[in-house]
Protein backbone atom coordinates (compact mmCIF):
# COMPACT_ATOMS: atom_id res chain seq x y z
CA UNK A 1 0.00 0.00 0.00
CA UNK A 2 1.28 3.36 -1.00
CA UNK A 3 -0.50 5.70 0.82
CA UNK A 4 1.42 7.20 4.13
CA UNK A 5 -0.61 7.82 6.80
CA UNK A 6 -0.15 11.30 7.34
CA UNK A 7 -0.56 11.95 3.83
CA UNK A 8 -4.22 12.08 4.87
CA UNK A 9 -4.38 14.52 7.00
CA UNK A 10 -2.37 17.08 5.33
CA UNK A 11 -4.38 19.16 2.95
CA UNK A 12 -3.45 22.15 1.19
CA UNK A 13 -4.67 25.57 2.14
CA UNK A 14 -6.58 27.72 0.50
CA UNK A 15 -3.90 29.80 -0.48
CA UNK A 16 -1.56 29.32 -3.82
CA UNK A 17 0.20 27.01 -2.03
CA UNK A 18 0.75 23.38 -2.23
CA UNK A 19 2.80 20.83 -0.12
CA UNK A 20 5.91 19.69 -2.64
CA UNK A 21 6.10 16.39 -0.50
CA UNK A 22 2.18 15.37 -0.57
CA UNK A 23 2.42 16.32 -4.26
CA UNK A 24 5.17 14.26 -4.49
CA UNK A 25 4.40 11.23 -2.49
CA UNK A 26 0.98 11.33 -4.36
CA UNK A 27 2.09 10.83 -7.48
CA UNK A 28 4.30 8.15 -5.97
CA UNK A 29 1.14 6.18 -5.57
CA UNK A 30 -0.39 7.00 -8.36
CA UNK A 31 2.47 6.42 -10.86
CA UNK A 32 4.16 3.92 -9.02
CA UNK A 33 1.83 1.92 -7.26
CA UNK A 34 -1.19 2.36 -9.13
CA UNK A 35 -2.93 3.95 -6.92
CA UNK A 36 -6.16 5.78 -8.78
CA UNK A 37 -7.65 7.75 -5.64
CA UNK A 38 -3.90 9.53 -5.21
CA UNK A 39 -4.54 10.74 -8.86
CA UNK A 40 -8.44 11.61 -7.75
CA UNK A 41 -6.70 14.03 -4.62
CA UNK A 42 -3.98 15.20 -6.85
CA UNK A 43 -6.53 16.43 -9.02
CA UNK A 44 -8.92 17.85 -5.59
CA UNK A 45 -5.49 19.58 -4.74
CA UNK A 46 -4.76 21.71 -7.79
CA UNK A 47 -8.16 22.61 -8.21
CA UNK A 48 -7.46 25.88 -6.65
CA UNK A 49 -4.71 26.76 -9.49
CA UNK A 50 -7.37 26.15 -12.10
CA UNK A 51 -9.64 28.55 -10.24
CA UNK A 52 -7.16 30.76 -10.22
CA UNK A 53 -6.03 30.63 -13.67
CA UNK A 54 -9.74 30.64 -14.70
CA UNK A 55 -10.37 33.57 -12.80
CA UNK A 56 -7.84 35.69 -14.96
CA UNK A 57 -10.39 34.88 -17.93
CA UNK A 58 -13.42 36.27 -16.05
CA UNK A 59 -15.49 39.01 -17.80
CA UNK A 60 -14.53 37.86 -21.52
CA UNK A 61 -17.53 36.31 -22.00
CA UNK A 62 -17.43 32.97 -20.42
CA UNK A 63 -18.61 31.76 -17.18
CA UNK A 64 -15.96 31.28 -15.01
CA UNK A 65 -17.48 27.84 -13.67
CA UNK A 66 -17.00 26.40 -17.40
CA UNK A 67 -13.57 27.92 -17.43
CA UNK A 68 -12.79 25.84 -14.36
CA UNK A 69 -14.56 22.85 -16.36
CA UNK A 70 -12.13 22.78 -19.40
CA UNK A 71 -9.33 23.88 -17.25
CA UNK A 72 -9.82 20.60 -15.31
CA UNK A 73 -9.37 18.90 -18.37
CA UNK A 74 -6.23 20.63 -18.78
CA UNK A 75 -4.90 19.59 -15.01
CA UNK A 76 -6.19 16.44 -15.66
CA UNK A 77 -3.82 15.99 -18.62
CA UNK A 78 -0.98 17.33 -16.53
CA UNK A 79 -1.29 14.78 -13.40
CA UNK A 80 -1.50 11.74 -16.21
CA UNK A 81 1.81 13.32 -18.16
CA UNK A 82 3.77 14.97 -15.27
CA UNK A 83 7.09 12.59 -15.12
CA UNK A 84 8.20 12.64 -11.33
CA UNK A 85 11.52 12.25 -12.49
CA UNK A 86 12.15 15.74 -13.78
CA UNK A 87 13.53 18.39 -11.70
CA UNK A 88 10.16 20.47 -12.16
CA UNK A 89 7.63 21.55 -9.55
CA UNK A 90 4.31 20.25 -10.75
CA UNK A 91 2.57 23.96 -10.93
CA UNK A 92 5.23 25.38 -13.21
CA UNK A 93 4.46 22.24 -15.59
CA UNK A 94 0.63 22.24 -14.97
CA UNK A 95 0.09 25.32 -15.54
CA UNK A 96 1.00 26.52 -19.40
CA UNK A 97 -1.19 22.70 -19.79
CA UNK A 98 -4.22 24.20 -18.09
CA UNK A 99 -4.14 27.90 -19.48
CA UNK A 100 -3.62 26.41 -22.94
CA UNK A 101 -7.03 24.47 -22.53
CA UNK A 102 -8.94 27.47 -21.61
CA UNK A 103 -7.66 29.38 -24.40
CA UNK A 104 -8.65 26.22 -26.60
CA UNK A 105 -11.96 27.14 -25.11
CA UNK A 106 -11.66 30.48 -26.26
CA UNK A 107 -10.62 29.35 -29.64
CA UNK A 108 -13.29 26.92 -30.03
CA UNK A 109 -16.05 29.21 -29.52
CA UNK A 110 -13.79 31.62 -32.02
CA UNK A 111 -14.60 34.45 -29.65
CA UNK A 112 -11.83 37.38 -29.29
CA UNK A 113 -10.65 38.05 -25.42
CA UNK A 114 -11.61 41.47 -25.21
CA UNK A 115 -9.59 44.21 -25.50
CA UNK A 116 -9.95 48.07 -24.45
CA UNK A 117 -11.64 49.90 -27.49
CA UNK A 118 -8.79 52.22 -27.69
CA UNK A 119 -6.27 49.48 -28.47
CA UNK A 120 -8.47 48.13 -30.94
CA UNK A 121 -8.58 51.02 -32.69
CA UNK A 122 -4.92 51.72 -33.06
CA UNK A 123 -4.33 48.33 -33.39
CA UNK A 124 -6.62 48.37 -36.81
CA UNK A 125 -5.04 52.11 -37.34
CA UNK A 126 -1.64 50.74 -37.12
CA UNK A 127 -2.17 47.88 -39.60
CA UNK A 128 -3.40 50.01 -42.18
CA UNK A 129 -0.80 52.37 -41.23
CA UNK A 130 1.91 49.51 -42.26
CA UNK A 131 0.21 48.92 -45.42
CA UNK A 132 -0.12 51.93 -46.62
CA UNK A 133 3.99 52.93 -45.50
CA UNK A 134 5.06 49.62 -46.92
CA UNK A 135 3.21 50.77 -50.29
CA UNK A 136 4.87 54.19 -50.32
CA UNK A 137 8.41 53.24 -48.58
CA UNK A 138 8.66 49.92 -51.18
CA UNK A 139 9.66 48.43 -47.49
CA UNK A 140 8.30 47.24 -44.46
CA UNK A 141 8.42 50.49 -42.47
CA UNK A 142 9.81 50.70 -39.04
CA UNK A 143 8.12 51.19 -35.73
CA UNK A 144 9.34 54.92 -35.30
CA UNK A 145 8.21 55.56 -39.25
CA UNK A 146 4.67 53.80 -38.18
CA UNK A 147 4.27 56.04 -35.11
CA UNK A 148 5.31 59.61 -36.98
CA UNK A 149 2.93 58.35 -39.43
CA UNK A 150 0.05 57.89 -36.82
CA UNK A 151 0.98 60.48 -34.56
CA UNK A 152 1.55 57.99 -31.14
CA UNK A 153 3.96 57.04 -29.17
CA UNK A 154 6.61 53.58 -30.48
CA UNK A 155 5.36 52.11 -27.54
CA UNK A 156 1.60 52.42 -28.73
CA UNK A 157 2.71 51.15 -31.82
CA UNK A 158 4.41 47.92 -29.71
CA UNK A 159 1.38 47.27 -27.82
CA UNK A 160 -1.20 47.68 -30.72
CA UNK A 161 1.28 44.74 -32.34
CA UNK A 162 0.92 42.56 -29.71
CA UNK A 163 -3.19 43.51 -29.77
CA UNK A 164 -3.47 42.81 -33.21
CA UNK A 165 -1.55 39.73 -32.62
CA UNK A 166 -3.91 37.99 -30.37
CA UNK A 167 -7.34 38.69 -31.26
CA UNK A 168 -10.33 38.31 -33.50
CA UNK A 169 -8.68 35.00 -35.24
CA UNK A 170 -12.32 34.57 -36.74
CA UNK A 171 -12.09 37.15 -39.25
CA UNK A 172 -9.18 35.31 -40.38
CA UNK A 173 -10.96 32.44 -41.21
CA UNK A 174 -12.90 34.51 -44.35
CA UNK A 175 -9.40 35.93 -45.25
CA UNK A 176 -9.15 33.37 -48.55
CA UNK A 177 -8.84 35.88 -51.49
CA UNK A 178 -6.13 33.57 -52.94
CA UNK A 179 -6.85 31.19 -55.80
CA UNK A 180 -6.45 28.07 -54.67
CA UNK A 181 -6.51 28.78 -50.82
CA UNK A 182 -9.98 26.84 -49.81
CA UNK A 183 -8.38 23.56 -50.88
CA UNK A 184 -4.35 24.18 -50.53
CA UNK A 185 -3.01 21.45 -48.04
CA UNK A 186 0.54 21.50 -47.18
CA UNK A 187 0.81 17.49 -46.74
CA UNK A 188 0.58 17.87 -50.76
CA UNK A 189 3.94 19.63 -50.98
CA UNK A 190 5.35 17.51 -48.49
CA UNK A 191 8.20 14.87 -49.94
CA UNK A 192 10.32 11.92 -48.14
CA UNK A 193 12.76 13.67 -46.68
CA UNK A 194 11.71 16.86 -46.03
CA UNK A 195 12.78 18.82 -42.56
CA UNK A 196 9.14 19.30 -41.59
CA UNK A 197 8.22 15.29 -41.81
CA UNK A 198 11.66 14.58 -40.30
CA UNK A 199 10.40 16.83 -37.17
CA UNK A 200 8.14 14.17 -36.38
CA UNK A 201 9.71 11.20 -37.57
CA UNK A 202 5.43 10.19 -38.79
CA UNK A 203 3.40 11.64 -41.40
CA UNK A 204 1.03 10.33 -39.47
CA UNK A 205 1.87 12.84 -36.60
CA UNK A 206 2.12 15.14 -39.08
CA UNK A 207 -1.16 14.79 -40.56
CA UNK A 208 -3.36 14.93 -37.10
CA UNK A 209 -0.79 18.02 -35.88
CA UNK A 210 -2.40 20.05 -39.11
CA UNK A 211 -6.13 18.87 -38.45
CA UNK A 212 -6.82 22.26 -36.86
CA UNK A 213 -4.42 24.08 -39.61
CA UNK A 214 -6.84 25.76 -42.26
CA UNK A 215 -5.91 25.91 -45.86
CA UNK A 216 -5.40 29.56 -45.76
CA UNK A 217 -2.69 28.93 -42.61
CA UNK A 218 -1.05 25.80 -44.05
CA UNK A 219 -0.48 28.23 -47.58
CA UNK A 220 1.01 30.74 -45.28
CA UNK A 221 3.01 28.14 -43.37
CA UNK A 222 4.50 26.89 -46.65
CA UNK A 223 5.02 29.95 -48.29
CA UNK A 224 7.30 30.90 -45.25
CA UNK A 225 9.21 27.82 -44.25
CA UNK A 226 9.49 26.00 -47.25
CA UNK A 227 9.94 28.68 -50.49
CA UNK A 228 11.52 30.95 -47.83
CA UNK A 229 9.18 34.21 -48.76
CA UNK A 230 9.03 36.86 -46.50
CA UNK A 231 5.99 38.07 -44.80
CA UNK A 232 6.00 41.28 -46.80
CA UNK A 233 6.04 38.42 -49.72
CA UNK A 234 3.23 36.50 -48.62
CA UNK A 235 1.30 39.13 -47.85
CA UNK A 236 1.68 40.24 -51.36
CA UNK A 237 1.05 36.49 -52.91
CA UNK A 238 -2.18 36.33 -50.67
CA UNK A 239 -3.53 39.80 -50.95
CA UNK A 240 -3.75 39.92 -47.51
CA UNK A 241 -1.61 42.31 -45.02
CA UNK A 242 1.30 41.46 -43.59
CA UNK A 243 0.43 41.97 -40.34
CA UNK A 244 -1.98 39.27 -41.13
CA UNK A 245 0.36 36.90 -42.61
CA UNK A 246 2.05 37.65 -39.32
CA UNK A 247 -0.79 36.69 -37.19
CA UNK A 248 -1.51 34.03 -39.45
CA UNK A 249 2.12 32.13 -38.48
CA UNK A 250 2.00 32.57 -34.90
CA UNK A 251 -1.40 31.35 -34.87
CA UNK A 252 -0.60 28.25 -36.91
CA UNK A 253 3.05 27.70 -34.95
CA UNK A 254 0.90 27.45 -32.01
CA UNK A 255 -1.37 25.19 -33.59
CA UNK A 256 1.24 22.90 -34.81
CA UNK A 257 3.49 22.98 -31.71
CA UNK A 258 0.49 21.59 -29.49
CA UNK A 259 -0.54 19.02 -31.74
CA UNK A 260 3.96 17.84 -32.33
CA UNK A 261 4.77 18.72 -29.20
CA UNK A 262 1.75 17.90 -26.88
CA UNK A 263 2.38 19.13 -23.48
CA UNK A 264 4.88 16.53 -21.66
CA UNK A 265 5.61 14.38 -24.22
CA UNK A 266 9.26 14.97 -23.73
CA UNK B 1 21.56 53.01 -27.66
CA UNK B 2 25.11 52.00 -28.25
CA UNK B 3 25.97 48.93 -30.27
CA UNK B 4 26.42 45.96 -28.23
CA UNK B 5 24.31 47.13 -25.14
CA UNK B 6 23.22 44.09 -23.28
CA UNK B 7 19.52 44.12 -21.63
CA UNK B 8 18.88 41.01 -18.90
CA UNK B 9 15.45 40.01 -18.23
CA UNK B 10 14.35 37.26 -15.53
CA UNK B 11 11.08 36.05 -15.56
CA UNK B 12 9.17 32.62 -14.22
CA UNK B 13 8.96 30.25 -16.55
CA UNK B 14 5.24 30.49 -16.77
CA UNK B 15 3.77 30.79 -20.04
CA UNK B 16 1.91 34.23 -19.20
CA UNK B 17 5.47 35.72 -19.07
CA UNK B 18 5.79 34.62 -22.79
CA UNK B 19 4.18 37.89 -23.78
CA UNK B 20 6.88 40.17 -21.37
CA UNK B 21 9.52 38.84 -23.34
CA UNK B 22 7.84 38.78 -26.49
CA UNK B 23 7.31 42.68 -26.09
CA UNK B 24 11.16 43.07 -24.73
CA UNK B 25 12.19 41.58 -27.34
CA UNK B 26 10.01 43.65 -30.08
CA UNK B 27 10.77 47.01 -27.81
CA UNK B 28 14.95 46.17 -28.40
CA UNK B 29 14.70 45.02 -32.12
CA UNK B 30 12.94 48.27 -33.13
CA UNK B 31 15.98 49.75 -31.32
CA UNK B 32 18.49 47.75 -33.28
CA UNK B 33 16.92 49.61 -35.88
CA UNK B 34 14.58 46.63 -37.31
CA UNK B 35 12.25 47.00 -39.55
CA UNK B 36 8.45 45.39 -38.64
CA UNK B 37 8.65 42.40 -40.43
CA UNK B 38 12.38 41.46 -38.69
CA UNK B 39 10.39 42.82 -35.44
CA UNK B 40 7.77 40.57 -36.06
CA UNK B 41 10.27 37.52 -36.78
CA UNK B 42 12.10 38.37 -33.41
CA UNK B 43 8.92 38.13 -32.07
CA UNK B 44 8.11 34.74 -33.41
CA UNK B 45 11.20 33.01 -32.32
CA UNK B 46 11.42 34.73 -28.76
CA UNK B 47 8.00 33.00 -28.31
CA UNK B 48 9.26 29.52 -29.58
CA UNK B 49 12.46 29.90 -27.30
CA UNK B 50 10.44 30.60 -24.82
CA UNK B 51 8.61 27.49 -24.96
CA UNK B 52 11.09 25.59 -25.74
CA UNK B 53 13.26 26.85 -22.69
CA UNK B 54 10.55 26.45 -20.06
CA UNK B 55 9.71 22.88 -20.78
CA UNK B 56 13.49 22.22 -20.28
CA UNK B 57 14.17 24.71 -17.47
CA UNK B 58 16.80 23.58 -14.86
CA UNK B 59 14.68 26.47 -11.92
CA UNK B 60 11.69 28.35 -11.86
CA UNK B 61 13.07 30.91 -13.59
CA UNK B 62 14.78 32.11 -17.17
CA UNK B 63 17.06 34.61 -17.88
CA UNK B 64 16.95 36.58 -21.64
CA UNK B 65 19.76 37.86 -22.08
CA UNK B 66 19.35 40.76 -25.28
CA UNK B 67 22.47 42.13 -26.94
CA UNK B 68 21.38 44.41 -28.76
CA UNK B 69 23.65 45.84 -32.54
CA UNK B 70 23.23 48.03 -35.48
CA UNK B 71 20.81 46.00 -37.27
CA UNK B 72 20.93 42.95 -35.19
CA UNK B 73 19.78 40.93 -32.00
CA UNK B 74 20.95 38.24 -30.09
CA UNK B 75 19.40 36.33 -27.16
CA UNK B 76 20.47 34.07 -25.11
CA UNK B 77 18.42 31.88 -22.85
CA UNK B 78 19.31 30.24 -19.74
CA UNK B 79 19.89 27.78 -17.69
CA UNK B 80 18.26 25.21 -19.48
CA UNK B 81 18.44 20.99 -17.73
CA UNK B 82 21.99 19.67 -18.31
CA UNK B 83 22.21 17.65 -22.02
CA UNK B 84 19.38 20.02 -23.86
CA UNK B 85 21.84 20.18 -26.68
CA UNK B 86 23.08 16.45 -27.18
CA UNK B 87 23.79 15.45 -30.26
CA UNK B 88 22.10 12.16 -30.04
CA UNK B 89 18.39 11.41 -30.51
CA UNK B 90 17.20 15.20 -30.22
CA UNK B 91 13.57 14.89 -28.31
CA UNK B 92 10.68 15.84 -30.75
CA UNK B 93 10.33 19.41 -29.23
CA UNK B 94 13.58 19.62 -29.99
CA UNK B 95 13.32 18.91 -33.37
CA UNK B 96 10.75 21.43 -33.55
CA UNK B 97 12.44 24.47 -32.14
CA UNK B 98 15.23 23.60 -34.91
CA UNK B 99 12.71 23.50 -37.85
CA UNK B 100 11.24 27.14 -36.58
CA UNK B 101 14.34 28.47 -35.17
CA UNK B 102 16.68 28.21 -38.02
CA UNK B 103 14.15 28.66 -40.60
CA UNK B 104 13.15 32.71 -38.86
CA UNK B 105 16.76 33.31 -37.47
CA UNK B 106 20.14 34.02 -38.69
CA UNK B 107 21.74 31.70 -36.16
CA UNK B 108 20.37 29.43 -33.59
CA UNK B 109 22.20 27.01 -31.29
CA UNK B 110 22.07 24.99 -27.60
CA UNK B 111 25.42 25.03 -26.11
CA UNK B 112 26.49 23.56 -22.52
CA UNK B 113 29.00 26.24 -20.82
CA UNK B 114 29.84 25.64 -16.97
CA UNK B 115 27.44 22.93 -16.88
CA UNK B 116 24.39 24.96 -17.56
CA UNK B 117 22.72 24.62 -20.98
CA UNK B 118 21.84 27.27 -23.42
CA UNK B 119 19.64 28.41 -26.15
CA UNK B 120 21.03 31.32 -28.40
CA UNK B 121 20.09 32.69 -31.26
CA UNK B 122 20.76 35.72 -33.44
CA UNK B 123 18.29 37.64 -35.62
CA UNK B 124 19.51 40.36 -38.23
CA UNK B 125 18.01 42.66 -40.82
CA UNK B 126 17.85 41.77 -44.12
Amino acid sequence: MAFTPHRRTTRPSRRLVWDKQLTHELFVAYRVDGDESARDELVEMYLNLVKYLASRFRNRGEPVDDLVQVGTIGLIKAVDRFDIERAVEFTTYATPTIVGEIKRHFRDKGWAVKVPRRLQELSFKVNQAVDTLTSRLQRSPTVPEIAEYLEVSPDEVLEAFETFDAYNFVSLETDRTSDGAETFSILEYIGQDDQLLSVVDDRAVLTAALKGVGPQEQRVLYLRFFQGLTQTEIAEKLGISQMQVSRLLRRTLRILREGIVPEGSE
Amino acid sequence: MADGDRVVLIVPALGEFARTVRMTAAELASHAGMDIEGIEDVRLAVEEAFVFASERVADAVLTFTFTVGRGSIEVEVAPLLPGCDADEGPDRGERYARFILESICDEFELTTQDAVCRLRLVKRTV
